[in-house]
């Protein structure tokens, strides 16, 4: 039974990590903390579940129209609202962002409607048998994507111009603007990608599980947990962080009873941030 | 400062009247009778709660088709005042309150879910105001003395009792069972009635687990069954979950002889939601569709289910025919009574002794129906009761997820 | 000074007097706006003089109202006992919890606070004595219902008249004069000699217990709780903006706030059954934007409010 654990755990924390990725960015580069995470992450879910059985579409398909679409929605939300706050007290951006999550959320139930939605497609329980434990391959699958888009974006971010000019203006807001750069593009495409990202976590989230407007809040929770463990202003954290959690929660809940999940991972939030609060692969403060 | 005190008096003003302002008062038509209820139009509870809502709408229709409620010679209408309390406990007793208070309703009929009906009956307490409801299994709704709180769905502690004689009677015989249930009072109630009772009809409880309510992820407590080599696994929770639990039964390749869950199985939404995943899978339920019992409303069960249908474009469930029977009891109760004191129609409702397509309605002293429950399978797309057997057998052991 | 102490004493005598004119379920309402008016008029204790802005408040609420129902229901103590005992439970799990949390500084402290509410929401949720996630009754009041509806009416008022005047006497003492200092300028306050850890624990204990107070007459009146409704992040959201809307930093401004924003959302909810829930985020936004420093702001000793003081707002704020 412990491989099972181990295997469900290291497959949860994959998509753990994939949900983590786009907070981490916003936060590490712009210091905003944005609340409304989940609710990115649901839309992205919504997404994919509409063009799912509405034309049909395969959500592995879908994935980059959803993530697409996310990211211009980020764009938008960043650059015509958030950056009016963003040199406030740090509180207020976090008020902000509360805002914006509730008003996504309350439009999105009224549209939508609070009836829980899924994602049937024929190989959503598909498993296979490895080791003497059962893997089920979709989970699999978001896995493998988190590995992949923690690459990704890790060369972006240290190779790429567009990379530079985002890690320039995190670290040194002034001498970014006289050097040119135009900081609210910035940080609007830079909110865009973390908002893309999260619709990519969502998208993944639907096929494994139901869906419905409010399933935002517990996901924004744990992103925080998965940053904070992993560090803030590194790629690798979120990944790092995600496998951690995802680990820890099954062999916690394994042992103490499923009921425990929340308790462990918010104990252990709480003791990262009181001890460790720069996270296993520290990073900025 | 002058413009400090100004704004001051002026916000205080400004409360003052816009709070007297809502705190208009309702009235109430003459000859008419004002059912109040506060139930799950959005939120997590809200399949369920639909199946409530049509059914209350469509007995008082048909009621009210027939000519209403006589009351000391005169024809009374049944008028519905409704309320979407979003499936919070909160919300819906302090629903409660306003249809109470503000809308100045008769009676009151319940929401769905133990969970929330137990604030709910608080309130109908406090006012004195008698509320049946038909959404609430847990004895806890009735085990604080409440003589305001009338329910049509059976004890939760019995809810798997006979799907535990089912077991006995089968081949292979199970006896390792699991018990997974949700931290609800409704599903802690059944958890721990089923636990008393397993061990005494001779099965060996292999895994007793909690689950928190609303819970998406069931990858642990799968993997526990497994290992502990389950034969029969009863799970305790509501619709959301138990479509969660058998998508990830199916994921991670967990085949008991027998998977029973007691919400979900029985509504058509389930078997929508998952497809051929929903065949063989057992449910619970006060009743089935196969019963055929005399009704005041409608002639019987036969006539109920067809109807239903038709109007409704679904097939009704248990929860369907114990909402009609909420509306057959305050008619005959309210006649029987001869006013609407509330007093005197709460001890009517008391001595119930109805039939009804939903079965024979008599209550407990605690306000509880006198009931049973029979076990259903899911098969083909349909579900048929199969305890005690009308005419369909079970499929059993369920056949393994990759053998299909 | 003397002008605010009258106008303060009519605002209370009103307030005192309302029951009499209005219905049970308006007076239930007017309750629970005084509960938030506690709630926010709490947190300013914190996030507005100390300048730590708390998101977890809603903790010291759950606790108390959990130690109320434990109290009454499983130990048989009375209303006021347990009342009482609620918020001791405030105060010190705020004490307790503050001195390693107010540690961190500025986004983290946020943070964990909001990560203290959802483990604590989640430790109740597990306990045996709290009846888990299933809920807990509480015994019902023993007065009439119009007696019962007063009674938390004024109980409500009571606590709030506490905490404005306790609040109004710690501005005035060392430690009030100490947490302003804190807010602006922490280091520097520590460099003066300040005990920063005690000063801040302090504050944080106070919005603790009122908080508690608050959590209890709210369990009493219910009669029945549940951990999601009493440790909801929602309702820590709606305290700050009441909060924020009101002014922070002033005495009163918590309370207006609260009773402005609930009176709107009550009336929008009544009339817009559907759009109304749109309210509530939209409200937020538009505070944050074009006035973060609240309604209690723009009356102080402002000749002309127009939109030029709005948008100088933004100007300043943005990127």
């Amino acid at each position: 039974m412990f491989t099972q654990v181990l295997i469900n755990g290291l497959l949860k924390g994959g998509l753990y990590a994939l949900m983590a990725m786009g907070m981490s960015l916003i936060w590490g580069v712009m210091n905003i903390i944005n609340i409304a995470h989940g609710s990115f992450i649901m839309l992205g879910a919504y997404a994919t579940y509409w063009l799912f059985s509405q034309f049909g579409v395969d959500p592995f398909v879908s994935l980059p129209l959803s993530m697409a679409m996310m990211f211009f929605l980020g764009w938008l939300v960043q650059k015509y609202l958030i950056n009016f706050v963003v040199q406030a007290d740090i509180f207020i951006t976090l008020l902000l962002t509360f805002g914006i999550e509730l008003l996504i959320n309350n439009l999105a139930l009224l549209f939508w409607t609070a009836d829980v939605r899924k994602v049937n497609v024929s190989y959503g329980a598909g498993n296979f048998q490895l080791l003497g434990t059962t893997v089920p391959a979709v989970r699999l699958a978001a896995f493998v994507l988190a590995l992949l888009i923690s690459a990704i974006l890790f060369y972006v971010m240290n190779r790429s111009r567009l990379g530079r000019s985002i890690r320039a203006t995190s670290q040194e807001l002034d001498a970014a603007k006289l050097a040119g750069v135009k900081v609210g593009n910035i940080y609007a495409i830079t909110f865009g990608i973390g908002t893309a990202l999260a619709a990519a976590a969502g998208t993944l989230w639907s096929i494994l599980f139901p869906i419905d407007p409010t399933m935002g809040g517990i996901l924004t929770l744990k992103s925080f947990v998965v940053t904070i463990i992993g560090g803030l202003g590194t790629m690798l954290g979120p990944l790092i962080g995600g496998l951690i959690l995802g680990v820890v929660e099954a062999v916690g809940t394994n042992w103490l009873g499923s009921t425990y999940e929340n308790l462990i991972s918010f104990s252990i939030f709480l003791l990262v941030l009181i001890f460790m609060p720069k996270g296993i692969l520290g990073g900025r403060d | 400062m002058k413009t400090k005190t100004l704004s001051r008096c002026l916000s205080l003003v400004l409360t003052v009247s816009a709070v007297l302002l809502f705190a208009g008062p309702g009235f109430a038509a003459k000859d008419v009778i004002k059912l109040g209820c506060a139930t799950s139009f959005t939120g997590h509870l809200s399949r369920t709660g639909k199946l409530y809502v049509d059914s209350y709408k469509f007995a008082v229709d048909k009621v009210n088709e027939a000519g209403g409620v006589k009351v000391g010679g005169k024809n009374y209408k049944l008028e519905l005042v409704f309320y979407d309390d979003k499936s919070e406990p909160t919300e819906s007793s302090r629903l409660v309150e306003k249809l109470i208070a503000e809308d100045k309703v008769d009676f009151l009929l319940g929401p769905y879910s133990s969970g929330v009906t137990i604030p709910d009956s608080i309130v109908a307490q406090r006012y004195r105001v008698p509320m049946i409801e038909g959404g609430g299994a847990s004895s806890k709704i009735f085990s604080r003395g409440n003589k305001y709180i009338f329910g049509t769905l059976p004890r939760a502690e019995d809810y798997f009792t006979s799907t535990l004689e089912f077991l006995k009677e089968q081949k292979p015989l199970a006896k390792k069972i699991a018990i997974v249930y949700a931290d609800d009072k409704f599903d802690l109630t059944v958890g721990e009635g089923t636990k008393a009772q397993a061990p005494k009809m001779g099965f060996d409880i292999v895994l007793f687990e909690k689950y928190a309510e609303g819970a998406s992820d069931f990858s642990s407590i799968l993997t526990k069954i497994k290992s502990a080599g389950a034969e029969a696994v009863l799970v305790a929770g509501h619709t959301g979950e138990s479509i969660n639990f058998v998508q990830q039964a199916k994921e991670l390749n967990v085949t008991p002889y027998l998977l029973s869950l007691t919400v979900g199985p029985t509504e058509a939404d389930f078997r929508k939601a998952l497809g051929k995943d929903a065949d063989y899978i057992y449910g619970v339920a006060s009743w089935s569709p196969q019963m055929n019992f005399p009704g005041t409303i409608f002639k019987n069960t036969q006539t109920f289910v067809e109807e239903f249908k038709k109007k409704f474009g679904y097939d009704p469930d248990y929860h369907n025919a114990s909402a009609i029977a909420d509306i057959a009891i305050y008619k005959d109760a309210i006649e029987y009574a001869g006013t609407l004191d509330r007093q005197k129609v709460r001890d009517a409702i008391a001595k119930t002794n109805l039939d009804t397509i939903y079965g024979k309605v008599r209550f407990l002293d605690n306000g509880q129906i006198k009931g049973t429950s029979v076990v259903l399978q899911n098969l083909n797309g349909n579900i048929f009761q199969v305890y005690p057997n009308m005419g369909h057998n079970a499929v059993f052991p369920m056949p393994a997820w990759n053998k299909r | 000074m003397k002008k605010s102490f009258i106008v303060s004493g009519v605002v209370v005598a009103v307030a005192a007097a309302l029951p009499f004119f209005l219905g049970n379920f308006t007076l239930r309402s007017a309750t629970d706006i005084l509960i938030f008016a506690i709630l926010a008029s709490s947190w300013n204790i914190i996030g507005g003089y100390t300048g730590y802005a708390s998101f977890g408040n809603i903790v010291f609420f759950g606790l108390g109202a959990y130690a109320a129902a434990i109290c009454m229901n499983n130990l048989g103590l009375g209303f006021f006992p347990a009342l009482l005992l609620s918020g001791l439970v405030g105060a010190a799990f705020g004490y307790l919890t503050g001195l390693p949390i107010l540690r961190l500084r500025g986004h983290y402290f946020a943070i964990a606070t909001l990560g203290l509410a959802e483990a604590t929401k989640a430790l109740v949720q597990n306990l045996g004595i709290t009846e888990g996630n299933s809920g807990m009754y509480l015994p019902i009041p023993s007065l009439g219902i119009d007696a019962s509806y007063r009674f938390f009416y004024y109980t409500s008022l009571g606590v709030l008249v506490i905490l404005l005047l306790a609040t109004w006497l710690l501005l005035r003492s060392k430690l009030g004069y100490g947490l302003i200092a804190i807010r602006e300028d922490e280091d520097a306050a520590n460099s003066v000699g300040i005990n920063t850890t005690l000063f801040k624990s302090t504050a944080f204990s106070l919005s603790g217990l009122f908080s508690g107070f608050a959590g209890a007459i709210y369990a009493y009146q219910q009669g029945f709780i549940k951990p999601e409704p009493v440790f909801t992040v929602a309702s820590t959201v709606k305290m700050i903006v009441m909060a924020v809307f009101g002014g922070i930093g002033s005495l009163w401004g918590p309370t207006i706030g609260a009773v402005i924003i609930e009176v709107l959302s009550n009336v929008l909810s009544a009339h817009f059954l559907v759009i109304h829930t749109i309210f509530f985020g939209t409200i937020v936004i538009l505070v944050i934007l074009f006035a973060p420093k609240g309604v209690s702001d723009i009356f102080r000793g402002r000749r002309k409010v127009g939109v030029a003081y709005f948008l100088e707002n933004i100007r300043k704020n943005k990127v």
